[in-house]
């Protein structure tokens, strides 16, 4: 009898106390692409992120969010003061770095997305030369993150290539492949296109 | 006085008629339905059948007994003598010579007549059992498409009759024992002597022996007491309404135990594997049982996994939900008050009761009870926001599920609670404890001293042939594991 009231006890005060990590879906933004840009030491971060509407008729909102700091850490604290929800990260698929970014900068984004909770390896790296251009547009779903998801999945299957360039890839081989090898994704009148280095060769 | 019969075994009939009546007055002193009948023996010697009105059969004991022992014709030097009634007078087919007063009381308490006779000692116990029975009726809980449609009923010697039809052998052995302090009701060991691995009959006997109860109702009362693990959701003896089962399982060479009063027939030992077995397994092509067996293994693992898994996806796993899916269950979750475990548990329960209402209400009332409880009130409280589409869709799936075993009905309820609530607690860390705590408590138990898994002892076709799949007749060629005749035809190699 002793055990059971013991594993009772043990499971109220995991329950009551919060410390199991239950968090419900719909209570806070789910990102689904991030955009890391740096000016004249002037960090900023973009994110798209939806959010549930509090009415189950109504569709969940796209809305881009954006900070700046002295650090990433500080952009991103910044965009998080906005916000009334915590942002979810696990839905992330899509890491977009502005081309300006150099070598050392990539390092501290790579950093930052594995501290980031629950990081998901399977989110990609690409680069784009107008952060603004490419959050602000339109896309087929209205969710630019799982759209960048979808053109590069059509991309492989139509080119026969194998884009590697995923968190759990490029954490391996560190920055080697250097921002200049990165995927290109750029906005043109409102369509997404997706170019890679080397004249269309990708490793 | 305990209310034993046991409590008059040390008084005798006195052989004194007049004063051996009273005392079967005195003894029944409360009960209405006790009938005394005098008669003359031959229209000379005295005596008085006993009995209780409404249990005998009338007009059998009126032509066997009474209208025999009134047209005898006895010899000049004739002395009272049970022997010379029981050959020279009575037609009835079944009479027995006794001079213990319990053995007398258990007579007339189950239906026979007693006959006591002026200056006799002893006295005579004769069949003349007549109440009534439902008769024979498919159990409902059982019913089959294609096989015997024969049920028991609440007469145990009908009950065995109906065995005995099906084995005609002397190898089946019934023993008798009487449970219940009160009820002191008659409980038939059966096995087929030559397959019953004798231990196993010995535990049973021993367990049985140490029963101490006021009454036997129902099976179940016993199966509560004779159970290898007390706290157990598994159940650890079989149970059916069907005479074709019980024959089948003792042909494996497992023990069956018919209760006087109950259409349950327990059987022994009883596998985890038999969960998944349906009674019409076996008289359909192997293939489609085989099929129809695999999809009840892969319904368990739905029922009890799919609310838990799904509260471990929305609350702890974003990232292995598709994106479109999560942001589906995101906006369809939105303004719901309650936390999706909470809800889960919620339904759960709510499903439970309408399960619970639709059993016990009157059988037209039941399509109203499904309308109303799942359209009406699910439609209702998912347009209302009180609860979610997506985790009413998880648990109504997991729910249709839990059907294809309704053997498991009990247990699968509240595994199904435990792995919500692990899954709430620790995501899919907690499912995998969960599960892994049920495989470990599932392969601990033990019925009647065989493991519950031994199906999965050795995991050759062998050993598997009777439990994810049913193998064709032709190759069943042995029995269960645990008797001790295995080869049930042929070459088992």
């Amino acid at each position: 009898m002793k055990k059971y009231v013991l594993v009772l006890l043990t499971a109220a005060v995991a329950l009551l106390c919060g410390c199991t990590g239950y968090r419900e879906i719909e209570r806070g933004y789910l990102v689904t692409a991030i955009g890391f840009s740096v000016a004249d030491s002037d960090f900023t971060i973009t994110l798209e992120a939806i959010s549930s509407s509090d009415a189950t008729d109504k569709p969940s909102q796209a809305i881009t969010l954006s900070g700046n700091g002295k650090s990433f850490d500080a952009a991103y604290s910044a965009i998080e003061k906005q916000l009334v929800k915590p942002l979810y990260f696990e839905q992330l698929g899509t890491v977009i770095i502005a081309d300006t970014l150099n070598d050392t900068k990539i390092e501290s984004v790579i950093d930052f997305c594995k501290k980031l909770p629950s990081t998901n390896y399977g989110i990609y790296f690409i680069k784009a030369n107008n952060m603004e251009t490419l959050f602000n547009t339109e896309t087929a779903s209205g969710v630019l993150g799982y759209d960048i998801i979808g053109i590069i999945k059509n991309f492989e299957k139509h080119n026969g290539v194998k884009i590697s360039n995923q968190l759990y890839e490029i954490s391996r081989s560190s920055i080697a492949k250097g921002v200049e090898n990165m995927p290109t994704l750029n906005a043109f009148d409102g369509k997404l296109e997706l170019g890679l280095a080397n004249g269309g060769q990708y490793e | 006085m305990s209310g034993s019969v046991n409590d008059y075994k040390n008084i005798y009939l006195s052989g004194n008629l007049d004063k051996d009546i009273l005392l079967f007055k005195t003894i029944f002193k409360r009960d209405a339905v006790l009938r005394t009948r005098e008669v003359l023996i031959g229209g000379t010697t005295r005596c008085c059948l006993i009995y209780m009105d409404g249990m005998v059969n009338s007009a059998q004991q009126g032509e066997t007994v009474v209208e025999a022992l009134v047209e005898s014709v006895l010899p000049q030097d004739f002395l009272p003598s049970c022997e010379y009634i029981s050959k020279n007078i009575l037609f009835a087919n079944e009479v027995n010579e006794t001079d213990k007063l319990p053995d007398m009381l258990r007579a007339i308490l189950y239906g026979d007549t007693v006959l006591i006779a002026q200056n006799s000692r002893s006295a005579l116990t004769i069949n003349t059992k007549g109440w009534r029975t439902r008769g024979i009726k498919e159990p409902d809980s059982e019913r089959v498409l294609q096989g015997p449609r024969e049920g028991f009923d609440e007469a145990a010697m009908f009950n065995l009759a109906m065995i005995r039809r099906k084995l005609l052998t002397p190898d089946l052995c019934i023993e008798l024992m009487r449970i219940g302090r009160r009820s002191d009701t008659p409980v038939f060991i059966c096995y087929l002597g030559s397959l019953a691995d004798e231990k196993t009959v010995k535990e049973l006997k021993r367990r049985l022996s140490k029963i101490d109860i006021d009454g036997i109702l129902d099976s179940n009362y016993i199966a509560e007491n004779i159970r290898d693990c007390r706290y157990s959701l598994l159940k650890t003896t079989g149970a059916t309404e069907r005479p074709d089962i019980v024959a089948a399982r003792l042909l494996e060479g497992r023990i069956a135990l018919v209760v006087d009063g109950t259409p349950v027939v327990l059987t022994l030992p009883y596998l985890f594997s038999e969960n998944f077995q349906s009674d019409e397994d076996y008289y359909i092509n192997f293939l489609l049982a085989s099929l129809s067996r695999m999809l009840r293994w892969l319904c368990f693992f739905i029922t009890v996994s799919v609310p838990g898994v799904f509260v471990a996806l929305v609350t702890h796993h974003f990232e292995l939900l598709p994106t479109h899916f999560a942001l589906t269950v995101s906006r369809l979750r939105a303004g719901v008050p309650v936390a999706s475990a909470i809800e889960c548990l919620a339904l759960i329960f709510a499903f439970e009761i309408l399960k619970e209402a639709g059993l016990r209400m009157p059988q037209n009332l039941g399509h109203a009870l499904s309308v109303v409880g799942g359209l009406v009130v699910g439609q209702a409280a998912v347009e209302a926001g009180i609860i979610s589409a997506p985790i009413l869709i998880a648990v109504a799936f997991s729910a249709i599920a839990g059907l294809m075993v309704p053997r498991l009905m009990g247990a699968v309820f509240f595994w199904r609670l435990f792995i919500v609530i692990a899954c709430a607690m620790l995501g899919l860390y907690g499912y995998l404890i969960a599960t892994t705590l049920f495989v470990l408590r599932v392969f601990s138990i033990k019925s009647f001293g065989v493991d519950y898994t031994v199906s999965f002892s050795r995991p050759d076709f062998l050993h598997l042939k009777d439990s994810f799949f049913r193998a064709s007749w032709r190759s069943m060629k042995t029995r269960p594991l645990f008797n001790k005749n295995k080869i049930r035809k042929g070459d088992p190699n």
